[in-house]
């Protein structure tokens, strides 16, 4: 183990949670109101990301000598604002939808494959209908800089994706925690039928969260399009590295969350700059997948939480 | 003389069908008889490239039918799918290829191939298997996109990232089992038909085994297959064990196809979500629906090529529309269908009769202490069936011994040392105010809870530490206050399903389809039969227990409960949602059982009235421990039993007060 890595490792590592981190807040907040797996957020952040790239580039002309353009529609700023009001309303549309008197009568893991569904749709309209061209890469709405934390660099773009993740969590758990509103969506995640009856509006509150939810998953999917160069593709990882981040925290706790995303940004940071000596990809696949399989397994035995009791807070 | 030789529908078992030569059964039905007519004509009719597409479907259909297990039967979620089957694909055109391969015989590279497709599953399972369903979704979608990083990018077996292995050939031509040469793409259709044909034919056995009833008892309920002897972490790890082989059988039956692997690009996380479509519109457990949507998952995309619609469409399409039709799925509507085709207009007359009498009936006849329509030569033929299919009865004073049992939550102390006792053969009540502890004593004596301090003893055995299931096994079994029966099936199935313990026979014995395996499930038809027409549900054998009303489900629940072979029965609040008369035909019902069948009874119930009426001791439970035990007049006396539950002006107080104080029974506390 090469130790003189150790500060390097944690920077990256905490830039690198900040893309992971934002698709488990989305996860988490709609696992508290409907106790299904959000799936539907890599759809939304998949539109979100192609809205932004669409927005900042401008559309794909199929002229090959048009390529590396700058054919920017609007700005950034206002491209990512427009990204993210887009993923509350397809966010809404989601929920209003789940929400509703008929489907909210359905089991849990019903509205789980529809959750699936509508990532399947929403990711495939999206890929079909919203092609971005111009620019090879997407523009961040941080710029090109980098700013020095010791001796690593670190691009302005992760380093205001951690700050705008760190944010979040915090005003997120102020709201759940200091609010009426707030106070009603942890009611609703502890018990659905005692919280209607105290007053709680579960379809207007449900509604409202898969909004705020699908806000937050079009700016992670904006961010990471400004990241990486193919982000369709990528973002289905990332939902997958995101759910298992939010499994760290039993699907209910967003610190928890957050800190799952720290360690396996580290973790991931460290294996790809060999911290452990020389690892291959799959190795480093299988290394990161047994982590946190062994980390989620903990987590239930710590929390005493089996198929049983899970199956009687259903019922 | 075993059941299977006596002609079937006599006597008391009039209306009940033999469900023996399942496979038969199954393929005499018409949709049936149409679907192999279709396949077999596709075949020989069609055009090469129509033949082509739907001989890719096979593969996948086979991969369909595992997930049908894992999501229909168990109500798990496999979204690892694609990444086992194309890596059992790789494998087996690796193993067998003498090319840059390890040329081995096919049949050892098939075997092997599966072994790895089914160690996959089973082995996430088995680190997993006491997880949340919901987080082991998300850990099979980690297995597929650990695949995905491993497996995948290596050359000499999916050709590699770029495909191809570096221009290093992957062909591994099609074998020739049996001497049978598969070139032809025909010959290979009907040689793939073939495979499918044997792994319906085993999975439509197991279905119908009490295995297959375990697995969807398993997946409806937990803790009720827990109370009636299943195992629910064994099944669950057999239901991805037995969804990885399938995965590995089609993924071995796709190399064999394509001789050369298909890039790896279509077996990624997108299609493991696209495939969960087959599933979810095929619905619990019709394997028919299975192939009809592996068919239009790869038949459709070549008939729709000219409007430029992707397969991917189709299926995120079929996957939301899938998910509407609930658990029962398109294929549940096309069973009722034929359900409807079976038993014809006489149900579809009865059903509306039924209905409109069942409550005045029940409010009449059953209420009274002549319970059942019955003759009493019938009900005498029933109770023998069932004695024999009971368990002997243990020599033991004592059927239950909860000693000083103590647990909390956090900072409620939801029992703080109670003590029951149920003394073989008696019926006891268990009463006292919401929050008593009465469900959480049940839940720690069941095996559900395990207690902070205390022991509970069963038949004179220490079972404090022990499972639920196994404490099942050792003759107790338990009802719910939410009634847990499997809506998508017929009441037959539902009560059935509590025999997979009691019945003498290895699944093995079923998927071979030795008769005197099928006799032993016979015996627990009949069995559940008697059981059913006790408790005066046996018309409602072949319906889905989903349409009935409240009353039939809660006995059809008892029915099963029964069947699981019990020498104590828990009831946890019976008459909970009945009408007063309803309530007292349940108590009656209850009552008359307890006495043919010499069971032991403890029973938690807020209808006071009836719990005193029906049971010889009764417990008074408070604030997490017992205020009160003796017979019912004694407890109807007791001053602090009527200021703290019971109230002082009550008719039947009055009744009790009347009457003079029988013995107390000498078990009792």
């Amino acid at each position: 183990m090469q130790l003189d890595l150790v500060p390097e490792i944690v920077v990256l590592g905490l830039t690198v949670a900040a893309l992971y981190g934002m698709l488990p807040v989305a996860i988490v907040l709609t696992y508290r109101i409907s106790r299904t797996i959000g799936f539907v957020h890599g759809g939304i952040a998949i539109f979100g990301a192609l809205v932004y790239s669409y927005l900042v580039r401008g559309p794909a002309d199929g002229d090959a000598a048009h390529f590396g353009h700058n054919d920017a529609i609007i700005g950034t700023t206002p491209a990512i604002l427009i990204a993210i009001a887009a993923g509350a309303a397809v966010g809404i549309g989601f929920g209003a939808l789940v929400m509703s008197r008929w489907m909210a009568e359905l089991p849990g893991m019903t509205l789980t494959v529809i959750s699936i569904a509508g990532l399947l749709v929403i990711g495939n309209l999206s890929g079909y209908y919203i092609r971005p061209g111009g620019l090879s890469i997407t523009p961040s709405p941080f710029g090109d800089g980098g700013t020095r934390i010791g001796d690593v660099v670190v691009t302005n773009h992760r380093l205001a994706a951690l700050l705008i993740l760190c944010a979040l969590v915090a005003a997120l758990a102020l709201f759940l925690s200091r609010t009426y509103t707030g106070l009603a969506i942890r009611a609703i995640a502890d018990d659905v039928e005692a919280s209607v009856w105290c007053g709680a509006k579960l379809r207007l509150i449900g509604t409202g969260v898969y909004g705020a939810s699908g806000a937050i998953a079009a700016l992670g999917g904006a961010m990471y399009a400004a990241a990486v160069a193919e982000p369709v593709d990528g973002i289905l990882l990332l939902l997958v590295r995101g759910m298992l981040i939010a499994v760290v925290g039993g699907l209910r706790s967003l610190p928890l969350a957050l800190a799952g995303a720290v360690l396996y940004g580290i973790l991931e940071t460290a294996l790809v700059v060999g911290f452990f000596g020389d690892v291959s990809a799959g190795g480093r696949e299988v290394t990161l997948s047994c982590a946190l399989l062994a980390l989620i397994v903990i987590a239930a035995r710590v929390r005493k939480e089996s198929f049983f009791l899970l199956e009687r807070r259903q019922a | 003389m075993s059941g299977l030789f006596r002609a079937p529908g006599t006597g008391i078992f009039e209306g009940l069908e033999t469900k023996s030569r399942p496979v038969i059964r199954a393929m005499g039905s018409p949709a049936s008889l149409v679907l192999t007519g279709l396949l077999i004509a596709w075949g020989l009719l069609m055009a090469d490239y129509r033949v082509f597409g739907l001989t890719a479907a096979i593969p996948v259909a086979i991969l369909g039918l595992g997930l049908l297990v894992l999501q229909g039967w168990a109500r798990e979620i496999s979204l690892a799918s694609a990444g086992v089957f194309a890596s059992a694909m790789y494998y087996f055109n690796w193993l067998n290829r003498d090319d840059q391969g390890q040329g081995l015989p096919w049949i050892v590279a098939a075997l092997i191939a599966i072994a790895i497709a089914t160690t996959f599953m089973a082995g996430l399972a088995l680190a997993s298997g006491r997880l949340p369903v919901i987080y082991l979704v998300i850990l099979t979608l980690g297995l597929q996109v650990t695949i995905e990083k491993t497996i995948f990018p290596i050359g000499y077996l999916s050709g590699g990232v770029s495909g191809g292995n570096g221009g290093a050939a992957l062909i591994d031509p099609r074998p020739s089992p049996l001497g049978i040469d598969l070139v032809g793409d025909r010959t290979f259709y009907f040689f793939a038909l073939g495979w499918l044909a044997i792994v319906l034919v085993l999975l439509i056995r197991l279905r119908r085994s009490p295995a297959g009833l375990a697995f969807l008892v398993m997946g409806s309920n937990r803790q009720s297959a827990a109370a009636l002897g299943i195992p629910p972490v064994r099944f669950r790890i057999l239901a991805f064990t037995l969804a990885g082989f399938l995965a590995g059988v089609g993924g071995v039956l796709g190399s064999m196809f394509y001789t050369t692997p298909p890039l790896f690009l279509g077996w990624d996380v997108e299609t493991s979500l696209l495939l969960l479509s087959i599933p979810v519109l095929a619905g619990v457990d019709s394997m028919a629906a299975v192939i009809v949507m592996a068919a239009y998952l790869y038949v459709m995309p070549i008939e729709l090529e000219r409007w430029s619609i992707e397969q991917n469409f189709i299926a995120s399409v079929a996957l939301g529309f899938g998910a509407l039709f609930g658990a029962r799925g398109v294929g549940g509507r096309m069973q009722d269908l034929e359900r409807r085709r079976r038993y014809g207009r006489r149900r579809q007359r009865t059903k509306r009769k039924r209905m409109a009498t069942a409550v005045l009936r029940e409010s009449s006849g059953l209420a009274g202490e002549n319970t059942s329509v019955l003759t009493s030569a019938e009900r005498a033929e029933c109770l023998a069936v069932l004695e024999r299919w009971l368990p002997p009865r243990p020599e033991h004073d004592l059927a239950l011994r909860a000693t000083d049992l103590r647990l909390s939550f956090g900072p409620i102390h939801a029992l703080t040392g109670a003590s029951v006792d149920v003394p073989v053969g008696q019926m006891v009540g268990l009463i006292g105010p919401n929050g008593a502890g009465k469900t959480t004593l049940f839940d720690v004596v069941s095996g559900f809870t395990t207690p902070e301090a205390g022991t509970v003893e069963l038949f004179g055995r220490d079972v404090t530490r022990t499972s639920s299931w196994n404490r099942s096994r050792l003759g107790m079994t338990r009802t719910f206050q939410n009634t847990r029966v499997i809506p998508e099936l017929t009441a037959g199935d539902n009560i059935c399903g509590g025999a997979w313990a009691s019945v003498d026979a290895r699944t093995a014995s079923f998927l071979a389809g030795r008769p005197s395996a099928w006799a032993k499930l016979r015996e627990a038809e009949e069995a559940g039969y008697a059981a059913a027409r006790l408790l005066d549900v046996h018309l409602y054998w072949d319906e889905r227990v989903g349409s009935l009303e409240f009353s039939a489900r809660r006995r059809i629940e008892i029915a099963r409960a029964l069947v699981a072979g019990p020498r104590l029965l828990l009831l946890d609040e019976p008459a909970a949602g009945l009408d007063p008369a309803s309530s007292s035909a349940m108590f009656s019902l209850i009552r008359r059982l307890h006495t043919d069948l010499g069971l032991s009874v403890l029973i938690v119930e807020h209808y006071v009235r009836a719990v005193l009426d029906s049971c010889d001791l009764v417990y008074v439970l408070a604030e997490g421990s017992v205020l009160a035990s003796g017979i019912p007049a004694e407890i109807a006396a007791n001053t602090e039993v009527q200021e703290r539950y019971l109230g002082t002006r009550l008719d039947y107080l009055l009744d009790f007060s009347e009457d003079p104080i029988p013995q107390a029974p000498e078990a009792g506390r």
